[in-house]
């Protein structure tokens, strides 16, 4: 049973966010302005916090700079803006994940789930020297086995192949035709395209919205990279 | 006759024909008109060997009285070996000399030859006569001169050298004298002899005379044959130069001219050139050779005519290749000289309107105020105005020229004024000071559009910025509501209402409200997008990279619609400096359309190329519906192909992806062809 803070000005949108977080098994405390938010982080033993960025009284910025001086609970911005500069802003304060207003119950629910595998997992585990990893992302090589936040999942060889490499050398760009060159050991004579058909699956496999990649990015026009974990 | 024409060996035989013509013509001519002058034609031969005879008669006469009587010779050594004899008469009619028998003769002649009394033939008229000829000794006529100076001054020894029926022409003192008769100084006196020739009926010795007799019975002979012959070969030898006319220039049977290196020769020169060696060898014929007697001089003469002849039959074909390329007047060199000349002073003239026009309007009109200055000094230099006149002519000058200067001076800060408005240089005020009349209104009027001007820029700018604003609020104000929409459809959607139409609902609530999400974040971009408040991280991009992404992609999702994706691009790279992110949004909205509007079973051709040293790719495919609308207006916010606007989109695809590769610094092309739609970008390389 974890404890999740829901903190948005509108009550609507908390009162659905509870019904999602309830129907999941979790428990869920509401605060309508960052103030608030702050008090029951103080009071309650809370495991992830949902944190509206625009806020009467205090807003979410500035909740999470004073929240991150005592505690590193996962914090995702829930953002209306939908502007790059408050994402890479918010992330910079410290939020670990964000989602864009109006979101998508399903993805919200997946990335909170996301959060709190590896918010338990790492406070508990013991972190191999031997693994692979990046953000929630790991790789045992010894085992074959890729991790996304502790949840195992299946890959084909090519696409296991890549994503080692791009683990191997994180926030390097590989060319398409580099990467074909490192994982077929071959001259891809216009086969590049068959590289971005494989990282588009494998994208689909480790990420939980493809088209917004928290791991494996592409550079546009230059090739595919693995960013770098905080 | 084509074939013949452009044959080399048929020519030259034409022009050795045509030499042989000439000579043939020449001589049958010659030898028509001798006997035609002589009257043999006409008179038959006994006439014309008379007529030849008398005429040979008179010039042997002549020619004796010549040397006998001027010449001093002895008369018994004068034609003492030829069929001639003669006698001399004086003006009394007095024999002085004669070697004839009065027997028959062929011919006979008279000559009247005059004599003055001089020193030159004394001795020889005195050995005829036995009595000396006084030298004249002029006694002057009284003249003015002589009465004015008395004292004669002694007059030296005169000698008539000729004298005819008006003139004499004499000698005295040194000096060569032409006087009229009457006019003559001093007098004198005229003797005048008679010489009878005759050739005697028995021509015995072997002489040019008869020689000529020969000759002419020969030719008499040969009378009518001389004259078809002269026909003949006239008409011949006109055939052949008509031919060799025509075929000059034909180096084959085709209709094409081909110039010789002779055709290339400066026309005016070539001619310049035939005439004269034309006229050289004709002027010292007559001189050099006794071309009637001499059978060398004949045959050396008929050369010199012939190669004259071939000149000139040069000359006439090279004119005719000229004409029939159309090139006589431009073949020459005056042409050329005349052209280079004309260019020449075009070239000047156009300088001088080229420098003139560059000049700014300020010192144009100086120049020509300075020039209209010298034209009125130099006018009245040469009139020659002076004094008072002058003075108010030039303090006249003086005022008009200031007017002049102020008035361009004016019109040039009206000038920079405008220039600057329409430049958008807002801040620019035309100073309205120290002008008149309509030049102050005229700036008055500048400043007045000028703060109109930046009046209405500042509204734009304002009301683009408020727009953006606008949207960017009003965006998120709708995010918020739209969010508990989204929520709350979803969470009725998992209540699973029993009742099919509620569910029906419900789906219907969500499908649309899912589009409005995307229309405002569509919204939102193009917004961004157009009014260039996005910022533009310049990379390095690589086009064949980005397109091989893309086809990485969007491949299976083509597939799917079954779209076939066909890829195009050079070996080397392509790349140009444009944000990566924008560039995928771009490529992103195009392929998004294709999927959308593609006929499927068609194929789909992304291809990269090298357009005057600017990278292009274009996005072809072919539409699924009927396109009634234009590329440009394809591109316009809001506007979508198919007329239901039933599709999922919100119209916004095309214009954020132009934008946005505005706001790179490219360029987007979208033509609609029938049923092909195109879409290029351009961006310039690396």
């Amino acid at each position: 049973m974890y404890n999740i803070l829901i903190c948005d000005d509108e009550q609507d949108i908390v009162s659905a966010l509870e019904i999602y977080l309830k129907a999941e098994g979790y428990r869920c405390f509401a605060a309508y302005n960052g103030r608030e938010a702050l008090e029951l982080l103080e009071n309650e033993e809370i495991h992830l916090v949902l944190l509206d960025v625009m806020m009467p009284e205090m807003d979410g910025l500035s909740a999470m700079t004073a929240m991150r001086q005592s505690s590193n609970v996962p914090v995702i911005l829930l953002t209306a803006k939908g502007e790059d500069t408050d994402k890479i802003l918010g992330l910079n304060v410290g939020a670990d994940d964000y989602v864009t207003k109006p979101f998508n119950p399903v993805e919200l629910l997946a990335r909170v789930r996301s959060q709190l595998r590896r918010y338990m997992q790492l406070g508990g585990g013991t972190k191999r020297e031997e693994l692979l990893c990046c953000g929630g992302l790991c790789l045992d090589d010894k085992r074959k086995e890729v991790t996304v936040d502790g949840e195992a999942v299946a890959l084909t060889p090519t696409e296991y192949e890549i994503l080692k490499l791009l683990l191997q050398h994180p926030g390097e760009v590989f060319s398409p035709r580099e990467l074909y060159r490192r994982v077929w050991n071959d001259e891809p004579y216009g086969a590049e395209s068959t590289v971005a058909v494989h990282i588009r699956h494998l994208r689909e496999k480790i990420e939980i919205d493809p088209a917004q990649p928290r791991y494996v990015k592409a550079v546009w026009g230059q090739g595919y990279k693995l960013e770098r974990g905080k | 006759m084509k074939k013949l024409r452009g044959n080399l060996a048929v020519k030259i035989s034409a022009v050795i024909l045509l030499c042989v013509m000439a000579l043939l013509f020449a001589a049958s001519a010659a030898t028509a008109v001798m006997l035609g002058e002589l009257g043999a034609y006409s008179g038959g031969y006994e006439s014309g060997r008379k007529n030849m005879l008398q005429k040979r008669c008179q010039q042997r006469t002549y020619e004796a009285a010549d040397r006998v009587l001027a010449g001093g010779e002895k008369p018994e050594s004068v034609f003492a070996q030829e069929n001639f004899r003669f006698a001399i008469y004086d003006d009394q009619g007095q024999l002085l000399y004669s070697n004839w028998d009065g027997a028959a003769a062929l011919a006979q002649a008279g000559v009247q030859y005059a004599l003055t009394e001089g020193e030159p033939w004394r001795e020889h008229a005195a050995r005829l006569q036995e009595e000396s000829l006084p030298t004249v000794t002029p006694t002057p006529r009284p003249t003015a001169q002589a009465q004015a100076d008395p004292v004669a001054t002694p007059v030296p020894t005169a000698h008539i050298l000729e004298a005819s029926d008006s003139y004499v022409i004499y000698e005295q003192g040194g000096e060569l004298h032409v006087r009229p008769q009457e006019e003559m100084p001093f007098d004198w006196q005229l003797r005048t002899y008679r010489v009878d020739g005759y050739i005697p009926e028995a021509l015995e010795a072997e002489d040019e005379i008869a020689h000529a007799v020969r000759i002419y019975d020969g030719a008499y002979r040969l009378r009518y044959t001389a004259l078809v012959a002269a026909a003949l070969s006239f008409l011949l030898g006109v055939l052949l130069f008509v031919f060799l006319c025509a075929a000059a220039g034909h180096r084959d049977a085709g209709e094409r001219i081909t110039p010789s290196f002779v055709d290339k020769i400066p026309f005016d020169l070539f001619t310049l050139l035939m005439l004269g060696a034309l006229a050289l060898p004709l002027s010292g014929l007559d001189t050099r050779f006794n071309i009637y007697n001499d059978i060398a001089g004949i045959l050396l003469c008929s050369l010199l005519f012939l190669c004259a002849g071939l000149l000139f039959l040069l000359w006439c074909l090279s004119l005719a290749v000229r004409a029939k390329l159309g090139v006589v007047w431009k073949g020459c060199l005056c042409y050329r000289l005349l052209r280079w000349l004309g260019g020449g002073l075009r070239g000047l003239g156009r300088g001088l309107a080229a420098l003139v026009r560059s000049l700014p309007l300020l010192r144009r009109w100086l120049l020509i105020l300075a020039l209209c200055w010298l034209a009125w000094l130099g006018l009245m230099a040469m009139i020659g105005i002076d004094g008072e006149i002058f003075f108010l002519w030039f303090v006249e000058h003086l005022i008009l020229t200031a007017l002049a200067l102020y008035l361009l001076l004016g019109f040039r800060r009206l000038r920079l004024g405008a220039k600057a408005i329409a430049g958008g240089d807002e801040g620019y005020i035309v100073d309205s000071r120290h002008l008149v009349w309509e030049l102050k209104e005229h700036a008055e009027d500048l400043n007045h559009i000028r703060d109109g001007l930046s009046a209405a820029v500042a509204e734009r700018v304002k009301s683009e910025r408020f727009r953006t604003e606008l949207i960017t609020n009003v965006s998120h104000d709708i995010r918020t509501p739209l969010t508990s929409i989204i929520n709350y459809v979803d969470l009725l959607e998992k209540e699973a209402p029993e009742n099919e139409r509620q569910r029906e609902y419900v789906a219907v609530l969500s499908r649309q409200s899912a589009r409005l999400k995307k229309l405002i974040d569509d919204l939102m971009e193009a917004s961004k997008a157009a009014t260039g408040n996005l910022p533009v991280d310049k990379q390095p991009c690589q086009l064949g990279v980005l397109l091989d992404q893309t086809a990485g992609e969007y491949g299976e999702r083509l597939a799917a619609a079954g779209l076939e994706l066909v890829l195009s691009k050079p070996d080397k790279p392509m790349i140009i400096l444009a944000d990566g992110r924008h560039m995928w949004r771009i490529f992103d909205n195009l392929m998004l359309n294709i999927l959308k509007y593609a006929q499927p079973g068609t194929r789909v051709y992304l291809d990269l190329q090298e357009r005057q040293n600017r990278a292009a790719v274009s996005f072809r495919n072919i539409s699924r519906s009927q396109l009634n609308i234009s590329g440009e207006e394809l591109m316009e916010r809001f506007v979508r192909g198919d007329g239901a606007r039933n599709t999922e989109g919100s119209g916004l695809g095309l214009s954020i992806a132009r934008s946005l590769t505005q706001l790179q610094g490219g360029e987007m092309e979208l033509t609609v062809d029938g049923d092909l739609f195109k879409v290029t970008l351009l961006f310039e390389r690396q």
